[in-house]
């Protein structure tokens, strides 16, 4: 043992290779995990989210009455979190398909519809905003329509989930799904980087006179949305993990704890 | 290289938009707990039915 003294380093790597790295991913750790993280990053979620909506409507003052960019407030942070949840699904995915790992392949199951839902509220708020300032409810601009083509990778990995029988097998079609769709995500960022050059700089930026409000504002909403995302995820992992997880020791012994 | 310029289009803003504006914040307030409920819903279908099945 004296001899990995003169090797820079060798205790901690021994330190590493003698620890059980796996013993963390065990389902019920993971599932005790997820339920005490939840309602941790739901509060979280609350807080960071009353912030940014009362800096972003009531502290951010505007150019003039165009009380209508208030919007992206709303707008900006669900489409952030709706493409950083597609990164995150597919990397579980992948690894998932890579490892042979259930558990991630339950993950990447679980966060699909909360990114779904973050996508449609990106989708939704870009029409509330789209009617009064452009007369037109839906356009086919490159930004909104990478938005639906995200849209639609969410939809079809749920649609993956939901409609077969063998879940393994469905976790696998899920993984090539939102592989194949990982390219919407660079492409949507350079869309929206391509169009504020076009304009000199955001939509929203070139509206607010206070611009540090406006990103402290846009700051806690993205993080109250993130925060949200994953406590959400979170409480969905449970429930998939139950689902999957029926007739395991760990699952009756907390069904007989409820 | 973008499908549709914006420089092209009537910039309609002013007047009061608070309707949309705030209908924006009920969408999303609405579709959050709609989500939340329904998890809810799906863990304790779970539970009884797990319950039920040992």
């Amino acid at each position: 043992m004296a001899a990995l003294d003169k090797i820079p380093g060798a205790r901690v790597l021994l330190l590493v290779g003698n620890s059980n790295w796996f013993e963390g991913s065990l389902p019920w750790r993971v599932f005790a995990l997820a339920e005490k993280l939840a309602p941790i990053f739901m509060l979280v979620a609350l807080l960071c989210c009353g912030i940014g909506l009362y800096m972003g409507f009531f502290t951010a003052s505007l150019t003039s009455h165009e009380a209508i960019y208030r919007i992206v407030f709303l707008h900006v942070p669900a489409a952030w979190v709706s493409l950083l949840l597609y990164v995150v699904m597919t990397a579980w995915a992948a690894s998932g398909l890579l490892w042979q790992e259930r558990l991630n392949a339950m993950m990447a199951c679980a966060i699909a519809p909360t990114g779904a839902l973050f996508s449609f509220l990106a989708l939704c708020t870009d029409l509330l905003m789209g009617k009064p300032i452009w007369g037109e409810w839906w356009f086919w601009d490159a930004r909104l329509t990478m938005e639906l083509l995200l849209l639609f990778f969410y939809l079809g990995c749920i649609a993956l989930q939901a409609g077969m029988s063998d879940p393994h097998c469905a976790d696998r079609l899920m993984a090539g799904v939102s592989i194949s769709g990982l390219l919407v995500v660079p492409l949507a960022c350079w869309f929206v980087a391509q169009t504020d050059m076009q304009h000199g700089g955001s939509w929203g930026e070139a509206k607010f006179t206070d611009l540090e409000s406006r990103n402290v504002a846009m700051l806690a909403m993205g993080l109250g949305f993130w925060a949200y995302g994953i406590a959400s995820s979170l409480r969905r992992i449970c429930c998939v993990m139950l689902e999957r997880g029926r007739g395991m020791a760990w699952a009756d012994d907390y069904v007989k704890g409820q | 290289m973008l499908w549709y310029n914006h420089s092209d289009l009537p910039l309609n803003v002013g007047g009061d938009y608070a309707l949309y504006v705030w209908g924006a914040v009920v969408v999303v307030v609405v579709l959050v707990a709609a989500e939340q409920v329904l998890l809810t819903i799906r863990r304790n279908s779970i539970l009884e039915y797990l319950g039920g099945s040992r």
